[in-house]
C-alpha cells in the first residue's frame, strides 16, 4: 500500500518536472528566432531579443558570486578553525542558519533601503550586486564550512606532525583539498542567484539595457521575466522564451554540480 | 645518546582514562617496540610524545611528564619539539601534489632550511627510502601504493632530521613484501635515531626491535605491564597477561592461510544459551546464507527473503520451507549444516577448532569437556563478544557483522586485527 | 613565520571573516529598527482588520492570515506527497530509478520561482482563477521537491542494518516504514520546518497567481494577499506611512521565519547530541 502511494507521489513529481520543462520549451520555442540571444528588446520587450539582459545577468550574478565568495571563504575558514570561545561556533551556526532562511524579498527591501536609500546608489547594478551578495553569503559560508569540515582530519594531523603552522596548513593543504566541494557550493549559490527575482526587483531594477557603469540600473533575466508578466500587457509570449532560457541555465548549473559530485565520489 | 623518558604519564579524555601512570626510560639510537592489543592506548602514548595530544585541548587531560634529553617536551613552543621528534601516522595522509611536493612542504614551512637547498634535500631523502628509483618524483602522491605511501611518509618525517621517530603501526595495512621493505628501512634509520614503534604483531617486533614495552588493559586505562629486551621477554615474560598475549599471537600467526585449508577444517561457533531461538544463531545463519559481503545489505538493495527463511528454518525442530531448501541446495550446503543446536560431545569431537564468544563460555566448555580444551579458544582474543539483547533489533546484525569480521581475520590472513568500533 | 605575525594574520582573517555574520546582524538590526519605528508611529493601525493603505488602514491581520492559510494548505499537500516520495525512494526503488528520480526532483526544486509562477499563470489560473487555490497549488509545487529530498536524506541516514533486520522479521511493510520514520523523525521534522519557512517567505510565484487583493483568505476561489506578496506589489511607489507599514510586514515575516528556523535548529542539535 505504502509502496503504491509512494510510487504515485514520485510519479507525480517527476511528471510535473517533465511537464513544466516541456511546456516551457514548446511555448518558448516560438520566441527563439535567430539572434534572440544578442539583439536588444523592442516594443517594451514583446519583441526583439534579450541580449542586454543576458549581459546584465552575467555581470550582476558574476560580481555577486565573486563578492560573496571573497566574504564567505575567510568566514568559513575562521569559523572552522576558531574553536576557542565555545559559544562562537554555536552562535555563528545559528546566525548562518537564520541568514539562509531569510526570504529573498526581505533581502530585497533591506538592500533597497540600505544600499539604495541610505548609501544612495538607488536602482543600480551596485545595489543589486551588494544585495545579492548578502543573500548568497550565508548559503555559501555554510556550504564552505561543510566542505572544509569534510576534509580528512588526518591531513591536518599530518601537517601538525610536521610542525607546519596552522595558517599554512589551512591555506596550502586544507582549502586546496576541499576545492571540489568549495567550487560546487559557489556554483550552486550562483545558480540560486541566477533564479532570483525578488531580491533584485527593487535593487538593480528593470531597465533592459546594458549598464554602462555600476550605477546604472540593469535587469537580470529573472527580474525581466517578472516584469514582462506583471507590468507589460501581452508580454507572456516573450516571457516564455526567456523563461525557457532561464530554466535551461538553472538546470545546467544544477546538473553540472551533481555530475561533478558524482564523479568525485568514484575518484576520491 | 638520545634519552626519552616518560614520568608517571597518565592520559584521560572526557574523564575516561586512557593511560594509567606509565614510567618508561628509553635510550637511543635503536628500536623500541610498544606492543599490546588494539585500543589499549599505545597510539595515544605515541601522539602525546609529539604533543599531538595535549592536556586541555579537545577534552584531554594529562598528568605526569615526558622528558627529552632531560627537558620536558611541554615546556617551550611545540615547533621546537617537532624538529626533534617526528611522527608517522598509521595510514599516512597524502598532502596535495606530487611525491616531491609532499617532502618539500614540510621543509618549506619549517623555516630552518634555505630555499635552494630544499629540492636537494628532498631528492636525497627520497632516494634513501628507495622511492626515487621506483617512480617519478613528480607523480601525484595519491596514486602511490600503500607501501610507497608509507615510505613517503617516512621520507617526509626524516627530511626534517629528527632524533626520534614515532611510528604508529607502520606495516599493519601492508602486504608482506612492502612490509619487509619498511622493516629494512626502519633498521637502517635506527642506526642514528631512536625509533619508537607501535604494533600488535609480535612477529614483527621480533624481527625489528631491540627492546619492547608491553601495554595491557588496566582498570584505569592502559598500563605498562613489562619492558625490557625482546628475546628475554618473549621467552620468559614475568606478567601473566603478557604471556597470554604472546601465546595468542602465536596461535593467530599460525592460522591457515588459504581457503582450501579452511574448508578442510570444521569450525564450531558457539552462540550463547544454545537456544534454538537464539537471536545470535539466527543472525549468524542469516549472515552466512545470504552471503552478503561484509555484513548486512546496504539500504535500497532488496534483501533475499528466501535466504532469511532458509536460515530460520534450519533451526532445530522446524521443517524447512521449500524455498529455503532450494536456496541451501543452490549453495551446496547440506540442510542442517549450520543449524543451531545444543552442544554435544560428538560435535566437539568432530570439530578441529572451537570458537566461543566469551571467555566465560570457553571456561565453562573446557570444564565440561576437558578432553577438548586444546581446541577451545575465544573468537576475539581481546574482548568478549556481547550477547545480543532480546528485543533490540539492531543487535543481531551488529554482532553478526563483528563475528564475520573476526572469522575472516582469523582465516583469511587479513593483516590487521579489526579494531572494535568505539561505542 | 614568527608566532606574532601568524596571530596577526588570524586576527585579520577574523575581522574579514565575520563579514557575513555582520550582514546578518545588520539585517536583524535594520528590521528591528524599522519594524519598531513602524510600530511606534503607526501603532494601532497595524492591528486593524483591513489593509487599505490609501485610506490609512494598515491592518496586517488579513495579510498574516493569508500567509498562514496559504502556507498551511500548501503544507498539507506537500508533506504527504513529499514523505511518500521519500519513503518510496529510500525503501522500494531500485538504485537506477532512485538516481533518476533524485535528479528529476532536484531539477524541479531548482526551478526559479518566477518560472513556476509563469507555469501557474498558464496552467493553474485558467482552471482555478487568480485565487487562494491557485496560490496553494503553486506554493505546494515549490516546496515539495526540497522537502522530499531532505526528508529522503534523513531517511537514508538510518543505519541500513536496522532496515534490514526489521525487514527480515515477519511484520509487514507498514511496520518497517513505521520503524524507519520513527528513527528519522527528527530529520524529517527539520525538513518540514524548512519547507514551512520557505512557504512563509515565498513572494514572487504567489504574487503571480494570487490576485493580490487584500481579502481575508476564507474562500478558495477568491483572490487574496500574503505578507510577502503585498511587499512586492506595493513597494514601488510607496512612501511615508505606507512604506513604513511595508517594512513592518517584512519584519513580521522575518520573525515567523526565524521562529521556524530556531525550532528546527533546536531539533537538529538534539539529534546530533
Amino acid at each position: 500500500m505504502i509502496r503504491v502511494a509512494g510510487a504515485l507521489a514520485t510519479a507525480l513529481l517527476v511528471a510535473l518536472t517533465i511537464g513544466i520543462g516541456v511546456d516551457l520549451f514548446v511555448r518558448g520555442a516560438a520566441g527563439f528566432r535567430p539572434g534572440y540571444l544578442v539583439r536588444e528588446p523592442r516594443d517594451l520587450g514583446r519583441g526583439g531579443g534579450i541580449g542586454p539582459v543576458l549581459v546584465s545577468t552575467g555581470i550582476v550574478v558574476g560580481a555577486a558570486t565573486l563578492l560573496a565568495t571573497a566574504l564567505s571563504l575567510p568566514a568559513a575558514v575562521f569559523i572552522t578553525e576558531m574553536r576557542r570561545p565555545a559559544w562562537f561556533g554555536r552562535f555563528s551556526h545559528i546566525v548562518l542558519n537564520i541568514g539562509i532562511g531569510v526570504p529573498r524579498i526581505v533581502w530585497g527591501l533591506f538592500g533597497a533601503a540600505l544600499f539604495g536609500g541610505v548609501l544612495g546608489f538607488g536602482f543600480s547594478v551596485a545595489t543589486g550586486v551588494l544585495t545579492l551578495a548578502c543573500l548568497m553569503a550565508p548559503i555559501m559560508t555554510a556550504g564552505f564550512i561543510s566542505g572544509l569540515s569534510a576534509v580528512d582530519p588526518a591531513l591536518a594531523e599530518q601537517c601538525r606532525a610536521l610542525g607546519t603552522s596552522r595558517w599554512a596548513t589551512v591555506w596550502r593543504q586544507i582549502v586546496p583539498a576541499a576545492r571540489p566541494a568549495l567550487t560546487a557550493t559557489a556554483a550552486l549559490a550562483a545558480g540560486r542567484g541566477l533564479g532570483d527575482a525578488a531580491a533584485l526587483l527593487f535593487t538593480s531594477g528593470v531597465a533592459a539595457s546594458i549598464p554602462h557603469s555600476c550605477f546604472d540600473s540593469a535587469a537580470t533575466l529573472a527580474v525581466y521575466i517578472f516584469h514582462l508578466l506583471t507590468s507589460v500587457p501581452g508580454g507572456q509570449q516573450a516571457a516564455y522564451a526567456a523563461a525557457a532560457l532561464l530554466f535551461a541555465l538553472a538546470a545546467l548549473v544544477q546538473l553540472a554540480v551533481s555530475w561533478a559530485q558524482g564523479e568525485q565520489r568514484f575518484a576520491g | 645518546m638520545i634519552h626519552l623518558r616518560y614520568q608517571q604519564l597518565a592520559l584521560a579524555v572526557a574523564r575516561r582514562p586512557v593511560i594509567e601512570a606509565v614510567d618508561l626510560d628509553l635510550t637511543g639510537p635503536g628500536v623500541v617496540i610498544l606492543l599490546g592489543p588494539s585500543g589499549v592506548g599505545k597510539s595515544s602514548l605515541l601522539k602525546a610524545t609529539q604533543r599531538l595530544i595535549e592536556g586541555g585541548v579537545d577534552g584531554w587531560t594529562r598528568s605526569g611528564d615526558i622528558l627529552l634529553d632531560g627537558r620536558s617536551i611541554f615546556a617551550g613552543p611545540r615547533r621546537e619539539l617537532t624538529r626533534r621528534v617526528g611522527y608517522i601516522q598509521q595510514l599516512p595522509a597524502m598532502l596535495m601534489g606530487s611525491v616531491r611536493a609532499n617532502v618539500e612542504f614540510g621543509l618549506r614551512h619549517d623555516g630552518r632550511t634555505a630555499r635552494r637547498e630544499i629540492r636537494g634535500i628532498a631528492e636525497h631523502v627520497l632516494e634513501d627510502v628507495g622511492l626515487a628509483r621506483e617512480l617519478s618524483l613528480d607523480a601525484p602522491a595519491r596514486n602511490l601504493s600503500g607501501g610507497q605511501q608509507q615510505r613517503l611518509a617516512i621520507a617526509r618525517a626524516v627530511a626534517l632530521q629528527p632524533e626520534v621517530l614515532l611510528m604508529d603501526e607502520p606495516t599493519s595495512a601492508l602486504d608482506p613484501i612492502s612490509s619487509i621493505q619498511i622493516e629494512r628501512l626502519v633498521r637502517t634509520l635506527a642506526r642514528e635515531r631512536l625509533i619508537v614503534m607501535v604494533t600488535h604483531k609480535v612477529a614483527l617486533a621480533e624481527r625489528v626491535g631491540d627492546r619492547a614495552g608491553f601495554m595491557l588493559r588496566g582498570e584505569r586505562g592502559g598500563r605498562l605491564a613489562e619492558f625490557g629486551p625482546l628475546p628475554a621477554i618473549l621467552h620468559a615474560a614475568a606478567d601473566e597477561g603478557v604471556r597470554r598475549f604472546i601465546g595468542m599471537g602465536a596461535i593467530v600467526d599460525q592460522r591457515p592461510t588459504t581457503a582450501a585449508q579452511i574448508l578442510d577444517k570444521k569450525f564450531l561457533v558457539i552462540g550463547p544459551g544454545h537456544n534454538r531461538h537464539s537471536l545470535m544463531a539466527q543472525a549468524i545463519g542469516r549472515e552466512e546464507i545470504s552471503g552478503l559481503p561484509g555484513g548486512c545489505a546496504d539500504a535500497g538493495e532488496q534483501p533475499d527473503e528466501n535466504a532469511w527463511n532458509a536460515s530460520s528454518s534450519t533451526i532445530d525442530g522446524l521443517p524447512p520451507n521449500p524455498a529455503a531448501r532450494r536456496v541451501l541446495e543452490k549453495m551446496d550446503l547440506a540442510h542442517g549444516g549450520h543449524a543451531s543446536r545444543p552442544i554435544t560431545a560428538e560435535m566437539l569431537e568432530q570439530a578441529d577448532i572451537v570458537f566461543c564468544m566469551t571467555r566465560g563460555q570457553c571456561e565453562t566448555l573446557a570444564r565440561q569437556y576437558p578432553a577438548h580444551t586444546g581446541k577451545i579458544q575465544p573468537l576475539d582474543p581481546v574482548d568478549d563478544l556481547e550477547d545480543p539483547r532480546e528485543g533490540d533489533l539492531e543487535f543481531p546484525c551488529h554482532v553478526a557483522g563483528r563475528i564475520k569480521e573476526l572469522v575472516r581475520w582469523r582465516l583469511h590472513a587479513a593483516p590487521q586485527y579489526p579494531a572494535r568500533p568505539s561505542a | 613565520m614568527s608566532r606574532s605575525s601568524e596571530s596577526g594574520r588570524w586576527a585579520a582573517l577574523g575581522a574579514l571573516g565575520t563579514g557575513p555574520l555582520w550582514a546578518g546582524l545588520a539585517l536583524a538590526a535594520f528590521l528591528g529598527l524599522v519594524g519598531g519605528r513602524a510600530l511606534v508611529e503607526l501603532g494601532w493601525s497595524l492591528g486593524g482588520w483591513h489593509w487599505a493603505p490609501h485610506s490609512g488602514n494598515f491592518g496586517v491581520w488579513s495579510l498574516a492570515a493569508g500567509t498562514a492559510v496559504a502556507g498551511g494548505l500548501a503544507l498539507t499537500l506537500a508533506l504527504p506527497v513529499g514523505l511518500a516520495t521519500a519513503v518510496y525512494l529510500a525503501l522500494y526503488a531500485g538504485a537506477g530509478v532512485r538516481r533518476a528520480c533524485d535528479a528529476a526532483i532536484g531539477l524541479l526544486g531548482s526551478v526559479p520561482s518566477v518560472v513556476i509562477g509563469l507555469w501557474g499563470m498558464t496552467w493553474v489560473v485558467p482552471l482555478l482563477g487568480n485565487s487562494l487555490a491557485s496560490a496553494v497549488i503553486v506554493l505546494a509545487v515549490m516546496i515539495t521537491p526540497t522537502f522530499a529530498l531532505l526528508a529522503g536524506a534523513a531517511l537514508r541516514q538510518v543505519p541500513a542494518k536496522l532496515v534490514e533486520t526489521s525487514r527480515a522479521l515477519p511484520v509487514g511493510e507498514a511496520a518497517v516504514t513505521r520503524v524507519l520514520l520513527a528513527r528519522a523523525r527528527r530529520g524529517v521534522f527539520a525538513a518540514a520546518l524548512l519547507a514551512t519557512s520557505r512557504a512563509v517567505g515565498e513572494a514572487v510565484a504567489i504574487s503571480m497567481v494570487a490576485g493580490n487583493v487584500p481579502n481575508w483568505p476564507w474562500s478558495l476561489a477568491r483572490p487574496f494577499s500574503t505578507l510577502t506578496t503585498t511587499l512586492i506589489v506595493d513597494y514601488d511607489g510607496s512612501s511615508g506611512a505606507h512604506r513604513q507599514a511595508l517594512f513592518f510586514l517584512a519584519a513580521l515575516t522575518m520573525l515567523l521565519v526565524a521562529t521556524a528556523n530556531l525550532v528546527r535548529l533546536n531539533q537538529i542539535r538534539e539529534e546530533v547530541r
